[in-house]
């Protein structure tokens, strides 16, 4: 939703000169929010990582058996929390990644815009 | 406003000291050209991608990874289980040597079929097979590293394989292993290959492919050589590299998911005593030279079977090296033999992994 | 207020939101890196210690035990209760170690002395020795932090 809003108000001010002040108030209103929002996101993701497990009991001074060595030991998290936490921070990259492939296709439009004009430019000259 | 004044007075300042200004110019004024061939020139910066991630979660392996026979498995084990997000960390470790060995094939192959290695680039090919000797060097050193029951039986194999050339093999499989049999003397030397001479040694060698490829420009297919009108050319900054960080971003996001569900696992510590485990395997990146060995028979006339293969396997690899010394000839029928053996070669390589892996 | 002309332009809109991003993404990944790099704090809740490897103390001897990765010592009291310590010292984390024959704690880093409680009465220390607690359950001696249950 924001994106598409982003995405329409764009190409409207890339034609238009901006004039009302309400089209002004508009623009900077959800410029606003857009910036808060992504302030506001990566303080999100540090929250699901920021929870530290509390420190095991330990017994000392006994000797303790050693655990027969397992054949294999298998990757994985630790337990629900890390695992719900791994696949949040695996669901915000995946979305930060495709909003930053849609930033970078403006910015690559703008270039090759610019890139155009300046061939066209040295014709010309 | 005033974000903007003083994000220019803080550039300024360090324009008037450090000059950097001339490094943001070239990259303004290089100019990639845009062909059939420009697709072949991301498999570069995602090899440098995939280096830059191994670095870092290397090094962050390494503030817990201790690197003595006693402690090797159990530190990596404990990476595994105690440390917080560690068995992510060495599984990015891990895939991102996977990808980054598989985008130096590709980048290899790519350059030997549309032949960029043509005058004045020779070099430039030449360091890059350097640069595929260290990335190979360095999977193989790190592979022994967890300590595991198939890493140490991979290694006894692999560092067994310079005995068979003649005169020289010897010194190198006990340079290797230091000394003839594989000890805690070989787990130290291969980190300290893996974590010191290796990086320095790459580095170096990538400075120089680096400062090559800027110097000489990217290069054209052949049929645009010398063509007078105007070819179409991107500049490098800001439009290639906005091209570059979307296929880096991708690659980033496909890394971390498959390293997320992929994890690898972690045998039990590896006695020199025991029997090899079955089905040892090396890397998948090895598995072709591996069968390859496999199928030389024992002898053949009067030399060893496994003298020959090697010798054949250093022959192909000098070949390599001086690929574009040998291929001086591109345009003609030569030059179409090579492009052949380019294709002929990777058939080799993936049908003789495939058997390896059936086998 | 109206202004003439706009704060920025599209360009400089552009520049910013790509820049932005980039700076969100990397800041996202220096949690996880962060939290690998800091692992959580070793020191345990509890150490359970066999009591009877310090039943037969002499009141006012004193013996070692592990507390996670520091020293400590168990002291018994005259009244058959324990007092346990943390020997290290409370200026720049040294090992202090007991002189019996004075009755007191010395650190060698940088001459501190602690009397035979922990307090600190010479030297640099600015803070006495850690107290822990130290109670006898059944078979075991379980020394815990002092002011949990």
């Amino acid at each position: 939703m924001i994106l598409w809003r982003i995405h329409s108000h764009l190409r409207r001010t890339s034609k238009i000169r901006l004039s009302s002040p309400g089209a002004k108030r508009r623009r900077d209103r959800f410029v606003f929010s857009f910036v808060l929002i992504f302030i506001i996101s990566p303080a999100f993701v540090i929250g699901t990582f920021a929870e530290q497990p509390s420190p095991k009991e330990k017994t000392a001074a006994h000797q303790v058996q050693p655990l027969p060595q397992p054949e294999k030991i298998d990757a994985a998290p630790k337990d629900a929390r890390e695992r719900t936490a791994v696949y949040v921070f695996l669901a915000w990259l995946w979305a930060a990644i495709f909003v930053l492939i849609y930033v970078l296709r403006l910015q690559i439009k703008e270039s090759d815009r610019l890139n155009r004009l300046k061939l066209f430019r040295d014709e010309k000259k | 406003m005033i974000l903007k004044k003083s994000a220019l007075s803080v550039k300024t300042w360090f324009e008037d000291r450090l000059g950097l200004s001339v490094v943001l110019d070239f990259m303004r004024k290089k100019k990639v050209p845009q062909n059939k061939h420009t697709p072949w020139s991301y498999t570069g910066s995602a090899i440098l991608l995939f280096f830059m991630i191994q670095v870092i979660t290397g090094i962050m392996l390494a503030f817990y990874y201790k690197p003595t026979l006693g402690e090797a498995n159990k530190s990596v084990a404990r990476i595994m289980t105690e440390v917080p997000l560690g068995w992510i960390i060495r599984s990015i470790h891990f895939w991102s040597a996977t990808f980054m060995i598989a985008f130096v094939f590709v980048h290899l192959f790519s350059i030997w079929i549309i032949k960029s290695y043509r005058k004045p680039r020779e070099l430039t090919w030449m360091t890059g097979a350097f640069l595929l000797l260290f990335s190979l060097a360095f999977g193989f050193t790190g592979y022994l590293l967890p300590w595991d029951d198939l890493s140490l039986s991979a290694t006894k194999v692999g560092t067994d394989i310079p005995n068979a050339i003649p005169v020289v093999g010897k010194i190198f499989t006990k340079l290797l292993r230091g000394g003839e049999d594989i000890t805690g003397d070989t787990l130290s030397r291969f980190f300290t290959l893996h974590i010191c001479l290796l990086p320095l040694a790459l580095l170096l060698i990538l400075a120089i492919h680096f400062y090559l490829i800027q110097k000489l420009e990217m290069s054209l297919p052949w049929r645009d050589e010398g063509k007078k009108e105007e070819l179409k050319e991107l500049p490098f900054w800001p439009n290639f590299v906005c091209r570059e960080m979307i296929v880096w971003l991708i690659l980033f996001g496909v890394l971390v998911t498959v390293a997320v569900f992929l994890p690898p696992s972690l045998g039990k510590a590896a006695d020199l005593m025991a029997a090899a485990p079955k089905g040892i395997k090396p890397e998948w990146y090895f598995l072709f030279l591996f069968q390859t060995l496999k199928i030389f028979p024992a002898k053949i006339l009067f030399i060893d079977g496994e003298t020959l293969a090697v010798l054949l396997i250093l022959a192909a690899c000098v070949l390599l090296l001086f690929l574009p010394f040998i291929d001086n000839k591109p345009t003609e029928r030569k030059g179409k033999i090579i492009t052949g053996l380019a294709f002929a070669t990777i058939a080799y390589a993936v049908l003789m992994s495939i058997w390896s892996l059936l086998t | 207020m109206k202004i003439k002309h706009s704060l920025f332009n599209r360009r400089e809109f552009l520049n910013w939101l790509l820049g932005g991003w980039v700076g969100v993404f990397v800041v996202s990944l220096v949690s996880p890196i962060a939290k690998f790099i800091f692992p959580p704090y070793q020191e345990p809740d509890k150490v359970a210690l066999p009591l009877v490897d310090f039943k037969d103390l002499e009141p006012g001897a004193l013996k070692n035990f592990p507390w996670g990765a520091k020293p400590a010592f168990i002291r018994k009291n005259g009244d058959g209760s324990y007092l346990a310590i943390v020997g290290v010292c409370t200026h720049l984390d040294c090992n202090v170690t007991y002189l019996a024959d004075q009755k007191k704690f010395f650190c060698a880093c940088h001459d501190g002395w602690y009397d035979e409680n922990g307090l600190n009465i010479s030297g640099p220390p600015p803070r006495p020795l850690r107290k822990l607690r130290a109670d006898v359950d059944g078979e075991n001696l379980v020394v815990k932090k002092e002011g949990v249950a």
